[in-house]
């Protein structure tokens, strides 16, 4: 028994929805990332001024500071290329079966999900979202959720709704 | 639905004093502490502390009898409600039809006690989804049990259309299923397993420790290396004999343990429900549908993968409680030959191949490159604080790259039009089988070395939960695609692929 490729019913067109995320975005992973970084260059400059003030053992001193260099350059690597390469490698193509999500700068993941098995689709928007006026759609499955950032309001309401009518998720239980 | 009168039961008396025993059990080590082994009363803070303890008991025991109180359950043909809850009451109805499985587990104190724990499971995955009568006769847990079963019935006669497949084999009768036992461990098995248990020889570094704190603890005026010296100084035929007693105790209490975990196993099916029964102490029972099963997984351990002794589970969809213990294992273990037997006579919807593609040459390579940072910071340690046992460091190192090699050698996969069989492991082997409507996802990775070599990682996912998961490593990018492929509804995925 295979699988048969069922055509979807009457009146659907055929419907593939795909993409990347929009510009903003990066400045939304910019904006929400600075956070962590922020605190954590707070907290290896702190150790670094306490090493000198408290007139830690040498070197202490000179692995804080090494570590607070570390900090500094990563957070700039990350904020500066990583964030846009974020953003730009991530694509992802809603189909009337299947939904395909491609992300990763380091180490790259290609997910396919069978529509059958989308159980609910989400819609989250935290404050820095709403003020660039975006959303981000979770896809949840039995196995796991997986999501699509950052992507326009209006349109994550169609994508949504679409994504839904493909799981043909419906509210009634099954009696 | 109907309001006919319900016939509400409580559970029987005795599971009141079941649950003071369990409430007394669950004080037992502050009761030893503070009235056998050191009771004073002499002390304000002493008393403080006896008082309150003594006060928590009591309140925990008027809360279980409250508990057992207010805890009413009632059934009608098509619904089981349940009344429970001392402040907030709280009524539950759960319609019988989604009742999927009854498992039964009676702990020690249960048995003692003669009554059996039932839980009901319901496809679901919320907590709310199954309900637990903790402690009913077992004539109460046959007559639900066959209450359930005739609404399965019904049911099953209701679906009778639908059914394509497995109906063919067995038609739906009205008769009760016959149950049918697929395997009982014998004594021979578990003996055997006691001795391959690779738990044998945890037993020297154990006793090592123990008796070199206890040295350092108690100074026992060198009695230890009193000892120490005799053995050193005792012929090789002593400290053979020796080193075979310490083994043969720690096979024993291994043989203990598993007998009583794993005393009087048996298998059984019972129409399309799997019954894993076990224990001799703590005896449970639990069933699994077969519409439930997602995977099966074959378990070989170092040692046991000698004597050709292997281990089944089945990954099952269902409530949290399967994640924390093991009873989804059908033959915890068993010859191989006879296990491949029940799994294809009994498990028919999974077939297993015997030809897999084994990794390409270059797999070797990737896994040896990888850097080991458990092994470069336990050298690392090794090297700086204890300079003098450096050289065991060889034996570290030969075990890690030993098991990169073996997971070379080990790892292997198939992917034939309908199943997806996959091989994975180092020293323990394991093997797991599912098909393709029942994978939820699948998901491929590529890291930055493995985009060097052309290889990936490939995660499948069915419904299971966590315990689902099977991952395959260093697979070439090209048979990713093809599984990306297989799997896919569409045909042609491959064309609309953005690298």
């Amino acid at each position: 028994m295979s699988e048969t490729t069922s055509t979807p019913e009457e009146g659907v067109t055929p419907q593939r929805i795909s993409g990347t995320l929009p510009i903003e975005a990066r400045t939304v992973f910019r904006l929400s990332s600075s956070i962590f970084y922020i605190i954590g260059l707070l907290v290896t400059g702190a150790l670094v001024a306490a090493a000198y003030w408290f007139d830690w053992p040498t070197w202490l001193q000179i692995s804080f500071i090494v570590l607070l260099v570390i900090d500094v350059v990563y957070s700039l690597i990350d904020l500066i290329w990583f964030q846009k390469w974020k953003q730009e490698r991530f694509t992802y193509d809603v189909q009337p079966l299947e939904i395909r999500i491609h992300h990763g700068i380091i180490t790259t993941h290609d997910v396919l999900i069978p529509m059958t098995k989308v159980q609910y689709v989400h819609a989250a928007q935290g404050p820095i979202l709403r003020k660039f006026g975006l959303q981000t759609i979770t896809i949840g499955t039995a196995a796991g959720s997986h999501e699509i950032y950052a992507i326009e309001e209006s349109f994550a309401k169609t994508l949504r709704e679409q994504i839904a009518i493909y799981a043909r998720i419906e509210e009634e239980d099954v009696v | 639905m109907t309001e006919t009168a319900l016939t509400w039961h409580r559970l029987p008396s005795r599971v009141l004093v079941l649950r003071i025993l369990e409430v007394i059990k669950s004080f037992a080590i502050p009761i030893v502490l503070l009235f056998v082994l050191n009771n004073d009363w002499d002390s304000t803070f002493g008393i403080i502390i006896r008082v309150g303890i003594l006060l928590f008991l009591l309140l925990d025991v008027v809360q279980k009898f409250f508990g057992w109180l207010n805890f009413r359950y009632a059934l009608d043909e098509k619904t089981v409600y349940v009344i429970e809850g001392n402040w907030l009451k709280k009524e539950k109805s759960l319609p019988l039809y989604k009742i999927q499985s009854v498992h039964s587990n009676s702990p020690f104190l249960y048995r003692l006690l003669g009554v059996v724990e039932l839980t009901f499971d319901t496809n679901a995955n919320s907590d709310d989804a199954s309900f637990k009568l903790a402690g009913v006769f077992p004539t109460e847990a046959k007559r639900l049990e066959e209450i359930l079963e005739q609404v399965r019935h019904r049911k099953q006669n209701a679906q009778a259309v639908d059914d394509s497949e497995e109906s063919d084999e067995t038609p739906a009768q009205a008769a009760p299923v016959p149950t049918r036992l697929l395997y009982a461990l014998s004594t021979r098995e578990i003996v055997l397993a006691s001795v391959t248990s690779l738990s044998v020889f945890a037993i020297f570094p154990v006793a090592s420790t123990i008796i070199s704190s206890i040295d350092d603890f108690i100074n026992l005026d060198g009695a230890f290396n009193q000892v120490e010296d005799y053995v050193v100084h005792a012929s090789i035929i002593v400290i053979g004999l020796l080193v075979i007693g310490v083994l043969m105790l720690s096979v024993v209490i291994g043989m203990i343990i598993n007998f009583l975990k794993y005393g009087n196993f048996r298998l059984e099916r019972r129409g399309e429900r799997i019954r894993v029964e076990k224990g001799l102490l703590n005896r449970s029972a639990k069933e699994i549908p077969y519409e439930k099963i997602q995977a099966i997984r074959i378990k070989e351990t170092f040692i046991r993968r000698w004597f050709h002794i292997v281990g089944v589970e089945l990954v099952a969809a269902g409530t949290m409680d399967e994640l924390k213990d093991e009873s989804s294992t059908i033959l915890p273990f068993v010859r191989r030959d006879r296990a491949m037997r029940v799994l294809r006579e009994h498990f028919s919807q999974f077939t297993w191949s015997d030809d897999l593609h084994r990794l390409p040459r270059r797999a070797l390579g990737i896994k040896l490159m990888r850097i080991s940072w458990f092994g470069i910071i336990l050298s690392g340690l090794v090297l700086y604080f204890f300079r003098d046992y450096a050289w065991w460091l060889l034996l570290l190192w030969a075990i890690i790259i030993g098991g990169r090699v073996l997971s070379f050698v080990t790892t292997k996969y198939v992917r034939t039009d309908r199943f997806i069989q996959l091989r994975t492991g180092a020293f323990n082997v394991r093997s797991f089988l599912t098909d393709k409507p029942r994978i939820e996802q699948i998901q491929v990775k590529q890291s930055l070395l493995q985009r060097r070599f052309g290889l990936c990682t490939v995660q499948f996912s069915t419904r299971g939960g966590i315990l689902s998961i099977e991952v395959i490593d260093d697979i070439p990018k090209s048979e990713a695609d093809a599984m990306l492929a297989w799997f896919s509804r569409y045909d042609e995925i491959n064309e609309n692929r953005s690298g």
